[in-house]
């Protein structure tokens, strides 16, 4: 199945137009190896795998309306890390593609522009280069982790597959409590990673009856209110919390389809006790991971694109509304943002044996100056702070709240000593 | 394995303070460290990369464009015998500097003095196309040097107070500013008119400007509890 171009998706239409130096929507994912990576071999893995995926061997075109994403026939090349991690791709130049394949001694990452796909979508691919990579060095995959055979499902807008009109709308979030920190310079993008034991973790959660992602969660709720605390707050505390909505809607869309769910507190009310933020967090996701509830969300999504007046706008003018919009609804209404990509598993258990761990870092964003990307791999649970900012109050903070419930951190940054 | 006894967290090998608090971590064995494999690389600015291109071809652009019209000039001026061409050909080919200047090729402060001279440069030569080049010597010159001394003056407090609260400080630099070049400006007009006042216009614009600058200083510096709870009671609703 092959497609010359496509749309891009519901999400995937705000961010080129947001894109800036600082918002690079890129995020990362990574497998680090045993062995140090071979370039040549990891190249023919890249080969055979973007023709697996090939609506991510595309490059980004300007229409009169909208963005389009047109087949790429360039070849995407792997590179050797030499920036930042997470740093804009110029995928509005001609040729340019919306993701990047990176190596480094052992780690192999792929960098996806949010335009095209989301964690999930990137998550599959990161998977099945590895799985290729490891076919390339004669290890015999038997079960891979997506079928060779490309489904139509795969190229689906879901948003607009799930979009109901009678369906009312969300009511946008508002403003939100925002970090008073200096930024680093553009270009530049801190990683803190703290790495620990998924059973350690687990049994911390149990003792508050939650899930691991709920726990996670309560704890960046604590480590802000001990921020914020003593300082004067004018708006709640809000964390943006991605939700997958695949399983939910029955969906196999490598396209974007999430929706971000606004837990949040207000330090104005007083102060919170850890069981307090268990008990809001528990009860919030109950109430609201619910198929009836992201409807109204991808209602207000969605119906903007449905406006025939919107429809009919040039593409520049657009530009300017939504980055608007994107500045006064979007980032603006968080004060930060916690992603669990869940534990990864691969269907065959061979691959394990070859893989050491995997990382996720999530993308930069100006007015979410310090963002949580969490992942958990066989018994590692990866814990990583994206950061514009070189103060590091929160992680210190968040780290050392864990080593008080007796779970062993290992802290690797790419932060340079002075 | 090394770790923070502070924070409790354990750090890479290599690592010789803690990535959360920087508290300097006790040594451990010396070999283990070499032996590390380091888990980021050695990583360059992209950002800093892209825009060096992109200041380039800005940079190519505007030159080509002036030299051209500095060009088209120089053409009508030899032709035509236009008399006032010349102001036009020696501001074009002064813009040619400045835009090399503004463009920050060379090290921040030889691009200041590059602007420097050349607007003395500059004012110099047209007033030499003017009857008499005295307005340079009474007007021009001492303004130029007076603003440049102003923006220098500034530039230094701006330095000094940018961590503070930006908000309070830039437009308390910019009233400082504006009461310095008018009193200087007033000064030279003055001398130069031999007027009976060397101060006049610029006593009204200081007197509207600086207190507004220490108004916000004091509000930002907050008033002591006493003042405060005195126009508390004072005040109250």
């Amino acid at each position: 199945m092959k497609k010359s171009w496509y749309k891009l998706d519901n999400a995937g239409k705000l961010y080129p137009s947001i894109t800036r130096t600082r918002i690079s929507t890129v995020f990362r994912l990574s497998a680090t190896l045993f062995e140090e990576v071979n370039t040549l071999k990891l190249q023919s893995a890249l080969d055979k795998s973007i023709k697996r995926f090939p609506y991510f061997n595309v490059t980004l075109k300007r229409g009169f309306f909208w963005y389009y994403f047109e087949e790429n026939h360039k070849k995407l090349e792997v590179e050797k890390e030499t920036y930042y991690p997470c740093m804009f791709l110029s995928y509005k130049k001609n040729g340019t593609f919306p993701l990047r394949v990176l190596y480094y001694k052992n780690r192999i990452s792929v960098e996806f522009s949010h335009s095209i796909t989301d964690g999930t979508g990137a998550l599959y691919f990161l998977q099945f280069l590895i799985e290729e990579y490891l076919i390339e060095n004669k290890i015999n995959i038997k079960k891979r982790i997506i079928e060779n055979k490309i489904v139509e499902e795969e190229w689906e807008d879901s948003f607009k597959k799930n979009y109901k009109k009678e369906v009312p709308s969300i009511i946008p979030s508002k403003k939100a409590e925002k970090f008073k920190m200096s930024l680093i310079n553009k270009g530049e993008y801190y990683i803190i990673n703290g790495s620990c034991k998924v059973e350690d973790f687990r049994n911390f959660s149990k003792k508050y009856n939650s899930t691991i992602t709920e726990m996670l969660i309560a704890i960046y709720f604590e480590t802000l209110t001990e921020y914020f605390k003593g300082k004067k707050t004018k708006y709640p505390i809000v964390l943006n919390v991605p939700v997958n909505l695949r399983k939910i809607f029955n969906s196999n869309t490598m396209k974007n389809f999430f929706i971000s769910l606004t837990p949040q507190i207000d330090l104005r009310l007083g102060m919170y006790t850890r069981e307090e933020l268990v008990e809001y967090i528990k009860s919030y996701f109950k109430l609201k991971v619910r198929e009836k509830n992201f409807l109204k969300y991808i209602k207000r999504n969605v119906k903007g694109e449905h406006v025939f007046i919107i429809k009919i706008v040039p593409l520049s003018i657009k530009n300017l509304f939504i980055s608007l919009a994107y500045n006064k609804l979007g980032e603006s209404s968080y004060t930060s943002g916690i992603s669990n990509m869940g534990l990864v598993k691969f269907k065959d258990k061979v691959v394990d044996d070859y893989i050491k761990s995997i990382h996720f870092y999530p993308p930069p964003s100006k007015e979410n100056k310090i963002k949580l990307g969490i992942i958990s791999y066989k018994d590692k649970i990866q814990i990583t702070f994206g950061k514009l900012t070189k103060n590091t109050e929160i992680e210190k903070i968040f780290f050392r709240k864990l080593r008080k419930e007796d779970i062993r951190v290992k802290i690797a940054t790419n932060i340079e000593e002075e | 394995m090394p770790y923070c006894p502070k924070c409790g967290v354990e750090v890479d090998k290599k690592r010789k303070t803690c990535p959360l608090c920087h508290f300097i971590i006790p040594s451990v064995n010396e070999e283990e460290i070499n032996e590390k494999k380091e888990t980021f690389p050695q990583v360059e600015n992209i950002y800093i990369e892209e825009f060096n291109k992109r200041k380039n071809i800005a940079f190519y652009t505007i030159e080509v464009i002036l030299i051209s019209i500095l060009g088209i000039f120089m053409i009508i001026s030899e032709i035509y015998n236009v008399s006032f061409m010349s102001y036009f050909i020696t501001s074009t080919f002064a813009l040619i500097f400045y835009v090399f200047f503004f463009f920050n090729y060379l090290k921040k402060n030889w691009n200041y003095f590059g602007i420097f001279i050349t607007t003395i440069l500059l004012t110099y030569t047209i007033s030499r196309f003017t009857e008499s080049s005295l307005w340079f010597f009474k007007f021009s010159l001492p303004i130029i040097l007076i603003t440049f001394i102003d923006i220098l003056f500034i530039g230094f407090l701006y330095n000094k107070f940018k961590a503070k609260n930006t908000f309070v400080y830039n437009p308390v630099l910019f009233l400082i500013f504006i009461s310095i070049i008018s009193l200087g400006i007033d000064f030279i007009v003055s001398l130069a008119m031999n007027f009976n006042r060397l101060l006049s216009w610029s006593l009204i614009v200081c007197i509207s400007t600086l207190p507004i600058a220490l108004i916000m200083l004091g509000i930002h510096h907050k008033t002591s509890e006493k003042v405060k709870e005195s126009l508390k009671k004072r005040f109250h609703i």
